[in-house]
């Protein structure tokens, strides 16, 4: 005859166990949170989607570089390099890695230089982050739910928001090197260890030669591979830097020393520790919760258990963010430090979970000790989704006039005005920003005028553009001027602007359209000599104006 | 126990086992330690050489040294858990 043990669900005296019906409205409390946190995250997932179909829609530059990026992509599918000298007409070079505009060349060839070709591209670069982000914590923790909140916490950030639907490589740099990431985490299994391994590689030299930002991604994968096998890391890091010097190297040459130049000379900016500081602010105040569950999570790993990638990631990618503090860096600097604490707060709070629930079941507690880690496990159950719904409020970007999002803007009280905003369409958390409102069929309409302008003046010679998308529009066979790399190398004292000033002065140039004039200051100045203003459009919230030869 | 893929046997409970070099908590917390006091002392050391605009110590020099010693502390905060795998 067996005997039953103590410590049995029979022999808990009543007062050691919660009440039945308490626990049963704590659940349902709990599942109330959490489908609520799940609405707000969704809803935030919504207003990404109705963002990103109105850029699709909107045929001009939303975002100053997004026309450059695009424009790279013809260069490459007519054959051409796109590190170019800056000194020769037509003064154009990109100032990025290659990897962006070769996958978009084909693209546009198929479907022509059209911007939204490019955006959707970003785009669904971003639902493939989301998808992995979900199996990284899923995997690490088997909680779904978490899982899913974690997921959808990524695409509720301000930022991803902002840049994920835009023609820019920022995006498709996270993916691939979330990706590598992803893959290297897995370099011990018994299985695919080896594959895992080289295919993560793959995708971190993918990622470098996105955006050179990505050595967040690569020092955290060798240093936790350095972690796990020493030796062999070093053989692989050898390999992975001789590898990535040989690309650089031919680059170089079939460049004639335009990529070292225009990719890493002119991107060495002084540095501002003011802009820093205030960035790393805005980053905390926006991110708060997950940022400080990532940062529980890193912790935990570095002193109780064995060291994460992803912890390692994050920490890495948060220190990546001091290189904000330079002219035309900004708050995408921070976008693999968001996305990473994201990852780290699911796995953490998952792990967490799991291990509450498993200590409230353990049977060889005392009634009093089930008793408590019963409670502790539902409250647990309340605290995730509520920091979840924080996170969500924090984060909260909606634009005040579509029918869809104009209800809730309603009901969370927001005011219709408010003198900090680019344009009282729009409300973000995060203050001021030209990002995330919704352009309008007078911003396209705006946009055609200049076109017009364009196609108007084209007798007279080629458009000057401080954006690319007027003269690909016209037809132009070529785009003038890449105008933050000219102000770059002109502030470092790189440049020589002899060629672009005389042709100024030879009025070479039919239409010269401006919009934040960053330019040398003696062009600049060649232009206000030799241009006047014909006209003003307002398109997107910036003032375009238009100059036209001066009569001699 | 078995090799895997990367031709070495898999296990991470050991310091040194099957001839493969384990990196350990001790190990992390003194490359953290020199690492920290590097920074703090390469930042010090700026102002000894004369570089900088800033006469006394600089606003990015004073976030230098915060972070050269929280390395430190942190590392040697690791340094007593010993053998435990990193």
């Amino acid at each position: 005859m067996s005997v039953p043990h103590k410590d049995s669900i029979l022999s808990k005296p009543t007062h050691s166990r919660i009440n039945p019906a308490l626990e049963l409205l704590t659940g349902r409390v709990n599942q109330g949170l959490l489908l609520l946190a799940l609405a707000a995250l969704l809803f935030l997932f919504l207003v990404y989607l109705i963002y990103g179909v109105a850029l699709f829609r909107f045929p001009f530059d939303y975002d100053q570089g997004e026309g450059f990026e695009l424009w790279d992509a013809v260069l490459f599918g007519r054959g051409q390099w796109i590190y170019l000298d800056n000194e020769t007409f037509p003064f154009y070079s990109s100032n990025y890695a290659p990897l962006f505009p070769l996958l978009l060349a084909p693209l546009v060839k198929l479907f022509g230089p059209k911007l939204w070709v490019g955006r959707v591209f970003s785009f669904a670069t971003t639902l493939v982050i989301g998808g992995p982000s979900f199996w990284i914590v899923y995997r690490e923790t088997r909680d779904r739910v978490i899982a899913a909140l974690s997921g959808l916490a990524f695409f509720a950030t301000n930022i991803v928001y902002q840049i994920g639907p835009l023609c820019r490589l920022h995006m498709a740099m996270v993916m691939f090197g979330l990706l590598g990431i992803a893959c290297v985490a897995r370099l011990e299994d018994e299985k695919h260890g080896r594959r895992n391994l080289w295919l993560g590689l793959l995708f971190l030299l993918a990622a470098g030669y996105t955006k050179q930002l990505a050595f967040d991604a690569v020092a955290a994968a060798f240093l936790f591979f350095f972690l796990r096998r020493p030796k062999q890391a070093l053989i692989y890091g050898a390999g992975f830097v001789a590898l990535v010097g040989g690309i650089f190297v031919l680059l170089n040459l079939a460049t004639d020393g335009q990529w070292w130049f225009n990719a890493i000379t002119a991107n060495a900016n002084p540095f501002m520790p003011g802009q820093t500081q205030a960035l790393y602010k805005q980053w905390f105040r926006l991110y708060t919760v997950i940022l400080l569950l990532a940062a529980a999570y890193a912790l935990w790993t570095l002193y109780l258990d064995r060291i994460s990638i992803y912890g390692l990631y994050f920490v890495i990618a948060t220190a990546k963010g001091a290189l904000s503090g330079k002219w035309g860096a900004g708050p995408g600097y921070f976008i693999t430090s968001i996305i990473t604490a994201c990852l780290c707060a699911g796995i953490g709070l998952g792990l967490l979970r799991r291990w509450v629930a498993g200590r409230a079941a353990h049977p060889s507690l005392s009634p009093l000790g089930q008793k408590r880690w019963r409670w502790a496990n539902l409250a647990l159950g309340a605290a995730v989704p509520l920091l979840f719904l924080y996170q969500a409020r924090l984060n909260l970007h909606l634009p005040l006039d579509h029918p869809l999002t104009r209800p809730v803007a309603r009901l969370l009280n927001i005011p219709a005005e408010s003198p900090h905003r680019f344009r009282q369409d729009y409300y973000d958390s995060m203050g001021y920003t030209q990002l995330g409102h919704l352009p309008t069929a007078a911003d396209a309409a705006a946009g055609w005028q200049i076109v017009d302008w364009v196609r108007a003046s084209r007798a007279d010679g080629p458009t000057w553009s401080e954006e690319a998308m007027f003269t690909i529009w016209a037809g132009q066979d070529t785009v003038v001027t890449n105008p933050t790399q000219l102000y770059n190398l002109w502030n470092m004292g790189k440049l020589d602007v002899t060629e672009m000033v005389h042709m100024i002065y030879e009025q070479s140039f039919g239409l010269i359209i401006f919009r934040a004039q960053f330019y040398p200051p003696p062009v600049l100045d060649a232009i206000g000599q030799n241009y006047d203003v014909v006209d003003h459009v307002e398109m997107n919230g910036f003032t375009y104006a238009l100059l036209r030869p001066k009569p001699r | 126990m078995p090799p895997n893929k990367l031709g070495t046997p898999l296990g991470d409970s050991a310091h040194n086992r099957g001839g493969i070099l384990v990196i350990t908590k001790r190990m992390v917390g003194i490359a953290l330690t020199l690492l920290g006091l590097a920074i703090a002392g390469a930042t010090l050391a700026v102002d000894l050489v004369g570089a900088g605009k800033w006469g006394g110590l600089g606003p990015a020099q004073q976030v230098a040294i915060v972070v050269g010693a929280a390395l430190s502390l942190i590392g040697l905060s690791l340094i007593p858990l010993g053998d435990r795998p990193a």
